[in-house]
């Protein structure tokens, strides 16, 4: 339909020739993408535009490696329109996908209206609501809406200055240069097969991909990422542009009784032409060696056009099991473990324990395995410790049946120590691990993690934005950069990658969202999440807004710290909201001692948040040194050397 | 159980239709915003009503041992059969005892069941909801389901991503480590009789 003249969306009328929108509460102007990006939208209501037809048709071929221009782009837009990524009126969020306008588009020259297909699955795409007060800029209150509105807001306040600077970046096509020694790996096409193996494909990549970030001087794309993009209608060029690397392997698989038949090939994105390409025939028994010599083949091909060294040991990789039907069972479960949601989980435990029943002796099942068990108590109410134990019983089985797990056990391993405040076993664990998977973009943020909590912000930074690289569209990778930047206080760079994580998928941390709001002054965004878990769960929120208004103007500080603590006497305030809390109110004496009685429940203290500039005061109050101890970072110190900030006189431990 | 901390501030809306989960907790609120209704003098006359109350419309779609259980965590594991039996009855009033008054507020107003996204066939399951309390704020708010024997229960709540169950065991957590089981069972049951009359608060 003809829009450029001017288009009426909800109570505002648009018009993309003078980059205006006006409304109830005055006329917004808008930057010319963030107007092109509403145009284009604007085109099909109610349908799915993706993120790379978005890209392609804003930006161009040109598009940025990743989707920053695109997602502060529809931050703007949210924010002029009031609207919000949780529940949406005008814009919605295809996770992993792209973007619906939802509201009924009326060009302003015609008569006819255009309504949204409906979306019968999806109560909140309700186009009466668009008419409502949300389209004059006015938002329901404490609705989380308003919490991600007001977050997004922030964000692209606090952020227009960055914004400015980097988006000429993708707008001029200057894009960084594409290092000759990229690659990724898409998920093979499963041709004729079901939907439903779309699993082999995947496995059958995920292996090769597996193998070549063993390759020393090759860059090898995360999986999230390479096969978060193959989900695009994209050519490869465009798709290795997005994930900035030089190389793309794709292929094919067909499956036919035993029968296996598959094709590669390997393209030079950025020359444009096809580097090697092969036809592979063999049975299904074949598979690992199949997968051998494919990643042997690439790396002899790279190594002709990638000036880096790339070694000459051929990859050789032990037959893991020979039952096929228990591979097959371990690749879906990897599918769903990689899903990180608890029902995902849950899936990909009992596809695990199935493989092990076919094969006992099945090594990588046994790991997996003990890897959804570590994870299930971060995406569920599962006891940690209970879920720990099955864990590492589970791998102690699986060495049993196989001495050589115990490299690629490490990380489960690493994993139960850091959560279980074993830093030093936490940390050997980690190395080996990372002696193993220098190009594991989990291990690099599960690393990040564990070094921000041992008093490493820099150091986690550095993994942090590591694990990114390799994964510019992990929501994961992003959201824990955002974390790690706040840790330096690159407060502009948390909030451009939390708006990233949350765009891409990532649900909402309140730990991390509260902190990050708190920087932005942004206290009433706070509220309804303060106030909605105090009310939903049976306890007084009656220190909530003192506390609010007191981080506001300190005047107010008596007050709150009278009403914080009748809430702390009646029991009224999770101990880890009450040792944030008494932090922020300054009250340092009281929040040694809540911290010490945090303690207590590992799962909830953020040990990440002591090295924050929030907790300054705590880290040169006498007694902090009580807290490291009770945690156990000094021994781990005393092993590893101790961080810049902080130092040991006698029994004193001061930290910067 | 949980229910009730959800039930107390919100009022029954539209269901989605394809899991047994949502028309639980879209048909308790209904029966509860009735109920309110219809006996409203009677349960602000009387706090052991709006207990009944309970007992029969709430802690069926709530299973109040496993609940205790996965609160209580390793605690659960280490107390006597009598400190476990004490403590279900001790929290179970203390709940009845916060919340239960605060039914009298509920009015048919806004709890929105949204349409279930997950497998229905599958436990647990997420009844996701948009909860307006009495002061307009709403919260996102998911009742974890799991499935039992066929019946569909109530296992945890998590409000705007904070969990219920995990809340909790880190308070008693904390409480535990500090006084012992036993001094939070007494606190529990202090605080479930010290609660106001119904309506005077």
């Amino acid at each position: 339909m003809e829009l450029k003249q001017g288009f009426r969306l909800g109570n505002w009328e648009v018009r993309p020739l003078t980059g205006e929108m006006s409304g109830a509460d005055g006329i917004a102007h808008l930057e010319p993408k963030v107007m092109e990006v509403l145009a284009a939208l604007a085109q099909r209501p109610g349908e799915v535009v993706e993120r790379e037809e978005l890209l392609r048709r804003v930006w161009g071929t040109r598009a940025a490696v990743a989707d920053e221009p695109l997602t502060r782009c529809i931050a703007e837009l949210r924010r002029v329109l009031g609207d919000s990524r949780q529940t949406p009126v005008f814009i919605q969020t295809i996770p992993k996908r792209g973007y619906r306008l939802l509201c009924p588009v009326t060009p302003l020259a015609a008569s006819t209206t255009f309504v949204p297909a409906p979306a019968p699955s999806e109560e909140r795409s309700v186009p009466a609501a668009a008419a409502a007060p949300a389209a004059s800029g006015h938002r329901r209150q404490g609705h989380p809406a308003m919490v991600g509105t007001g977050l997004a807001a922030a964000l692209v306040l606090a952020g227009v200055a960055l914004w400015a600077m980097t988006r000429g970046t993708a707008e001029s096509g200057s894009v960084e240069p594409i290092e000759r020694n990229t690659i990724a790996v898409l998920p093979f096409t499963d041709v004729g097969g079901s939907p439903d193996n779309a699993y082999f494909g995947e496995g059958l990549a995920d292996e090769i991909l597996s193998r070549l970030s063993a390759v020393e001087g090759l860059h090898v794309v995360a999986r999230t990422s390479s096969f978060a993009v193959r989900a695009s209608a994209d050519d490869v060029r465009s798709i290795a542009q997005r994930l900035a690397v030089a190389h793309v392997l794709e292929g094919t698989v067909r499956r036919d009784g035993e029968r296996v038949r598959i094709d590669v090939q390997l393209i030079d994105a950025t020359r444009g032409y096809r580097l090697w390409s092969a036809r592979y025939d063999g049975v299904i028994g074949d598979i690992f060696a199949l997968q051998d010599e494919i990643a042997n083949t690439i790396v002899a091909k790279l190594r002709d056009t990638v000036p880096t060294e790339l070694p000459t040991t051929p990859i050789v990789t032990s037959v893991p099991t020979t039952n096929l039907d228990a591979y097959q069972l371990l690749l879906q479960g990897r599918r769903y473990l990689n899903q990180r949601d608890e029902d995902s989980l849950r899936r990909s435990i009992l596809l695990f324990q199935e493989a092990l029943e076919l094969d006992p002796s099945y090594g990588q099942a046994y790991v997996e395995l003990a890897k959804a068990y570590a994870l299930l108590p971060t995406y569920s109410a599962e006891i940690q410790d209970e879920m720990f134990d099955l864990a590492l019983a589970t791998l102690a089985a699986g060495v049993e049946q196989d001495a050589a797990l115990d490299d690629s056990m490490q990380v489960v391993l690493a994993l139960v120590a850091s959560a279980r405040w074993d830093w030093i076993g936490a940390e050997i664990a980690f190395r080996r691990a990372l002696e193993h998977n220098r190009n594991d973009s989990n291990l690099l943020v599960w690393y990040s993690q564990f070094l921000s909590a041992v008093g490493r912000p820099a150091a986690a930074a550095d993994y942090a934005r590591r694990a990114r690289e390799l994964d510019l569209l992990s929501p994961v990778a992003n959201h824990r950069l955002s974390v790690a930047s706040m840790w330096i206080d690159a407060d502009d760079d948390a909030a451009r990658y939390a708006q990233i994580a949350e765009e891409l998928g990532m649900g909402r941390t309140p730990d991390a969202y509260i902190v990050l709001e708190f920087r932005q002054r942004n206290y009433a965004a706070v509220r309804p999440l303060l106030i909605g878990v105090q009310t939903m769960f049976g306890k007084a929120t009656a220190w909530v807004d003192p506390l609010l208004a007191a981080l506001a103007s300190p005047e107010h500080r008596p007050q709150a710290i009278e009403a914080l603590a009748r809430a702390e006497q009646a029991r009224d305030v999770p101990p880890k909201y009450l040792f944030g809390s008494w932090l922020y109110l300054g009250e340092t004496e009281r929040a040694v001692d809540a911290g010490l009685r945090l303690v207590n429940d590992r799962p909830s203290f953020n040990v990440e948040f002591l090295f924050s500039r929030e907790a300054r005061a705590l880290r040169q109050h006498p007694r902090f040194g009580e807290l490291v101890r009770a945690i156990g970072l000094n021994s781990y110190w005393d092993r590893f050397g101790w961080p810049e900030m902080c130092r040991e006189s006698g029994d004193t431990i001061s930290c910067g | 159980m949980l229910l009730l901390a959800t039930l107390a501030t919100a009022a029954p809306g539209a269901a989605a239709q394809t899991f047994a989960g949502n028309e639980i907790v879209a048909g308790t609120a209904a029966e509860l915003a009735t109920a309110i209704a219809t006996r409203r003098v009677e349960l602000e006359a009387d706090h052991e009503s709006i207990a009944m109350l309970v007992d029969t419309l709430i802690l069926p779609r709530f299973d109040m041992r496993r609940g205790s259980r996965a609160i209580l965590a390793e605690h659960w594991d280490s107390a006597s059969a009598a400190d476990r039996d004490r403590f279900v009855t001790a929290f179970y009033e203390y709940l009845v005892a916060t919340y239960g008054d605060l039914l009298l507020y509920f009015k048919p107003e806004t709890l929105r069941v949204l349409p279930f996204d997950g497998d229905p066939a599958r436990s647990p399951a997420r009844v996701h909801t948009i909860i307006t309390l009495n002061d307009g704020t709403e919260v996102d708010v998911d009742f974890v389901m799991i499935e039992r024997d066929g019946d569909w229960r109530v296992a945890d709540i998590e409000a705007e991503g904070v969990s219920y169950v995990r809340t909790y065991r880190s308070q008693f957590r904390v409480d535990i480590a500090a006084d012992g089981l036993g001094s939070v069972i007494e606190w529990l049951e202090r605080k479930a009789a010290s609660v106001p009359a119904p309506g005077t608060r």
